[in-house]
């Protein structure tokens, strides 16, 4: 295989796709995630300064110290991520697939093993985990886990509470602990560490799987027991307690990677590995040694196919810049739609409605998958001319880059959710049901926050929730999209655009 | 024969040492973890079953062993088993917590069962909704006598369409339900056939509920139970029958008593419903000198009282209760009384002597709330005769020293709407010489009424004309 063919063309293939990489930067500063960035970039850096350190023998100037068949894999894996992003609008897997590419050109360039390339690879596809499609469904799972643990942790002792969904409540208050159950909040960064100490220590992948499973274990154990001494503080007391966390994140982080690597020593010590880093050794070495044989004929097709592979990589992105995909970027600073959002006003009427400020919902709390630094919420209280009977509450929530499943929140608080129905004009709507007597009905839709409407762009979830006891019927329903849609139109007005989209976009 | 018994033990022993050898070699086959030399290992399928098998035993031998042969490890292997322990310790820590408490489920809900009866038993209802929240949607767990008792802590907070949305899931129409559900919806449905508006095909409907309902309905006092079926006999038209039958129960249990004189009223026997009454009255009066914490008692005999007419004895009793419990339960219960009295003076033809007391009362207890300033408008925004009547009798409460601001301040307001505008600034000054407080009351009440007066021209010009100061009164008077 000719090296410098091969790195040419992964330069080009890295190239190609700056449009999207350069969209997803724009979407880290704009929801602030700029640690976790850092935190990744640190692990890969780490790995490259290592690796450096860790020659094995040199091959010639044109020849790659990397198996062509293995190239071929990850450069096959490159093009899938790719065209799985271009297909699906997805930027970040455009960012893993360029990750893949970027590490097999470092490893080219230096010298790396094939392990390593991996290794590199997987820790560039770690994109800051709020910008993941599944994040909200990861974080709701985690955080049942954790807040089931929680009361684990509360019936050993004897302290009254009880769960709506994944947020515990007390006997004693009037409140939910929202706050503490709004999401592991540290499980990103310890993943990130213990991905870069397994792939230093070059453990088998069974191995680092092991590890990032003892990671996850932990980190759920934390904010189980975090939650729990909330609840054990606030226990009794009818006002809220509030308190300073201090540097009780960072203990629980440390924490959090002391028992994993306390988990890692129990797996040498069990299995008696003593000698597992002059194993690995001689796995670097033999990478190496693999491309000895790169004149035969096999790794002459592999060669030709790798070429290939990267010549689709490079049409792919050339056909995404042909239609602009990625080059509408954002148009809008975080801090400006925030003040939009923030200065949204209505008027104190519509349509045989009185709109006024809803008391503070029990069910709302800051999402730690939310995309900008600081959560918005607004809220109003509908109610109706005739009787106090049917009162409804208009939420915006925000700000979204990406809006998830329209029903995350109800999800979050244990509601049992019907069918999403979509509508004609971009809303949708869902029945939902909790323990026996709960029934509600929710009008949602995503609706963008200034800008130009042919940009992607920030977005607030606007809803219409009725909540009740009694069977919701298929008048109020209707009356309840008539409502939602004049509501939308006015806050569309306000944030003067006028495009409402999906949940499938941008 | 001789020499094979004298062989005997010491064939046994032979025999006894060969079966533990095999014992021991087999066994010990599973712990060796595929230590075989290359000629001894296994082949075929059998064999890698062997190997495989004898693997897994030693792994779970190594892992059982662990605690103890980490302290015999040496080296860096100690230092890594050393390292290992908060781990294996927090770790199995959290694996038998979480275990524990899976299998103490049940005993763990028992407890929040409990708390939930005792809730209900201190009448503290949000408490015990809330401790409810933790079994309510544990199907397995939540049978119709918890999700019952859930409804009455229910109520018990405030959520009485909740309570009734759960008895009606529990006495559906298409199964079995809860018999004491079937009850409640038996009388629910009787007080919807005494509504007046009921027409001919919803009354039979609900007769046909009624009917159904109460064949289902168990699990309350047979004295209970009496009561709907001899309201059944009412609406069957055995109104002999339904008599006789609820006068065996009131005859049982005096609670019956407002019951059972409605009951009488319905049959034209108004004679015999006021002997029912006070006599009703007199037996729960002993029951309350013998216990007059009881509040039911107390609630009861009120009732009866107002159905005779008796207000002021109705709030003599009243008020015994709430010096006796000085509690929110005891105001809303007088609030709740006040509110019936005056509706009852409002009626045509007009009280206009216990109105004035009224307006009175309800002013001091509930200031200048809505429902104040809608029983203020419906009393003095009437014909001028009537608003001198009323003037009338307040002058005469001044007289008999019934609260004096409260009199005053209504005072003012008759003469405001009257036109004297001397004589209404005079009882305005003296109502906040008596209690500043009152001039608070004034503002609102004074802002309602100008609105309320639109239609009636002179009485809006008069309250136009009346601008309240800052409410400040000169000590010293004029």
């Amino acid at each position: 295989m000719d090296k410098k063919v091969t790195v040419a063309l992964l330069l080009v293939a890295m190239a190609v796709h700056v449009p999207a990489i350069r969209l997803i930067l724009n979407q880290i500063g704009f929801a602030g995630l700029w640690f976790e960035l850092f935190v990744m970039l640190l692990g890969v850096a780490f790995l490259v300064l290592t690796g450096i350190g860790f020659q094995g023998p040199q091959t010639s100037a044109n020849q790659p110290s990397i198996p062509a068949r293995f190239l071929l894999g990850v450069l096959l894996a490159a093009l899938i991520a790719s065209l799985w992003g271009v297909l699906s609008d997805d930027a970040v897997w455009v960012w893993r697939g360029t990750g893949f590419c970027l590490s097999a050109t470092m490893a080219l360039l230096m010298g790396f093993s094939s392990r390593r390339l991996l290794h590199m690879g997987l820790l560039l596809s770690m994109v800051p985990w709020a910008l993941w499609k599944m994040a909200p469904e990861m974080h709701s799972i985690g955080q049942w886990l954790a807040s089931s643990f929680a009361g684990s942790i509360l019936d050993l002792g004897k302290v009254f509470y009880f769960a709506k969904g994944n947020v515990l409540g007390l006997v004693s208050t009037d409140f939910l602990e929202n706050d503490a159950c709004s999401g592991l909040r540290f499980t990103y960064p310890c993943v990130l560490l213990v991905m870069t100490y397994g792939f230093f220590r070059r453990y088998p992948i069974f191995r680092c799987l092991y590890l990032l499973v003892a990671c996850l274990f932990w980190s759920i154990v934390a904010d189980g027991s975090r939650i729990a001494y909330h609840a054990f503080i606030q226990d009794g007391q009818e006002a809220k307690v509030s308190w300073d966390l201090g540097a009780l994140p960072l203990v629980i982080m440390l924490s959090v990677l002391f028992l994993t690597w306390s988990g890692d020593q129990f797996y040498s010590a069990f299995s008696d590995q003593a000698n597992d880093k002059d194993q690995e050794s001689s796995k670097e070495t033999q990478g190496h040694e693999l491309s000895s044989d790169l004149d035969n004929r096999e790794s002459r097709i592999s060669s030709f196919a790798a070429w290939s592979v990267l010549l689709g990589i490079v049409g792919l992105g050339g056909w995404s810049i042909s239609r602009n995909q990625w080059g509408h970027g954002l148009d809008v600073g975080q801090a400006a739609a925030t003040a939009a959002v923030e200065s949204l006003r209505l008027d104190p009427s519509v349509a045989g409605w009185t709109i006024g400020p809803a008391t503070e919902s029990a069910e709302n709390f800051s999402a730690h998958f939310r995309h900008t630094p600081s959560w918005t919420h607004r809220e109003w209280e509908l109610t109706p001319a005739e009787s106090l009977n049917g009162t409804m509450k208009l939420r915006v929530d925000g700000i979204w880059l990406r809006l998830p499943k329209l029903d995350w929140l109800w999800r979050w608080y244990g509601w049992k959710i019907d069918r999403v129905v979509p509508a004609e004009n971009g809303s949708s709507s869902f029945e939902m049901k909790r323990s026996i007597v709960e029934e509600g009905y929710v009008v949602t839709k995503g609706i963008r926050v200034l800008g130009d409407s042919s940009l992607a762009g920030p977005l607030v979830q606007v809803s219409l929730v009725l909540e009740s006891v009694r069977p919701i019927s298929q008048k109020q329903r209707k009356e309840q999209q008539d409502l939602h849609a004049r509501m939308v139109q006015a806050i569309e007005q306000q944030l003067r655009f006028g495009a409402a989209i999906d949940g499938k976009n941008p | 024969m001789l020499r094979f018994l004298a062989d005997l033990p010491v064939r046994t022993i032979a025999w006894i040492s060969d079966i533990l050898e095999i014992a021991l070699r087999f066994f010990g086959s599973f712990l060796d973890r595929g230590n075989f030399e290359d000629l001894d290992r296994p082949v075929g399928i059998y064999g890698a079953l062997r190997r495989r098998l004898s693997q897994f035993f030693g792994f779970v031998a190594s892992f059982v062993s662990y605690p103890v042969a980490g302290f015999f490890y040496r080296g860096q292997r100690r230092r890594q088993f050393l390292w290992s322990i908060p781990f294996c310790l927090l770790g199995l820590t959290v694996v038998t917590g979480s275990l524990l408490i899976a299998f103490n489920r049940e005993r763990i809900l028992n407890r929040y069962l409990a708390r939930v009866q005792n809730a209900y038993t201190k009448q503290d209802g949000s408490r015990g909704v809330r401790a409810a929240m933790r079994w309510i949607g544990d199907s397995e767990f939540a049978n119709a006598d918890r999700k019952f008792l859930y409804s009455l802590v229910e109520i018990q907070n405030g959520n009485a369409v909740t309570a009734e949305r759960i008895l009606e899931r529990l006495s559906p129409r298409d199964s079995t339900g809860l018999g004491i559900a079937h009850f409640w919806r038996a009388s629910q449905c009787l007080g919807n056939l005494e509504e007046s508006k009921v027409d001919a095909s919803e009354r039979r409907e609900l007769l046909d509920d009624f009917d159904w309902h109460l064949e289902r309905a168990s699990g309350v006092s047979v004295g209970q139970m009496a009561v709907l079926e001899s309201m059944k006999a009412y609406w069957d038209g055995r109104l002999e029958d339904a008599e006789s039958k609820y006068r065996a129960v009131w005859e049982a249990d005096a609670f019956q008593s407002v019951g059972f004189g409605a009951l009488l009223k319905k049959l034209g026997k108004d004679q015999e419903r006021e002997f029912v009454l006070k006599t009703g009255a007199a037996r729960i009066a002993e029951q309350l000198r013998s216990d007059p914490w009881n509040r039911a008692l107390r609630n009861q005999l009120t009732s009866i009282y107002e159905m005779l007419g008796e207000w002021g004895r109705a709030e003599v009793v009243h008020i015994e209760g709430y010096k006796i419990r000085r509690d929110k339960e005891s105001i809303d219960a007088y609030r709740a009384f006040l509110e019936r009295r005056t509706e009852a003076a409002l009626r045509e033809p007009r009280d206009l002597r216990e109105l004035a007391y009224c307006l009175v009362k309800i002013l001091r207890t509930s200031g200048a709330s809505p429902r104040v300033q809608d029983v203020m408008a419906r009393s003095l925004l009437r014909p001028q005769e009537e608003l001198l009547g009323l003037q009338k009798e307040f002058n005469q409460w001044l007289v008999e020293g019934l609260d004096l601001p409260m009199v005053h301040l209504s005072l003012a307001f008759c003469k405001g709407l009257l036109g004297d505008d001397t004589s209404r600034d005079w009882h305005f000054e003296q109502a906040g010489r008596y209690e500043k407080e009152a001039m608070g009351i004034a503002n609102p009440l004074l802002g309602f009424m100008q609105e309320a007066s639109k239609e009636q021209g002179e009485y809006h010009q008069r309250m136009q004309r009346w601008q309240l100061g800052d409410g400040s009164i000169d000590p010293k008077g004029p």
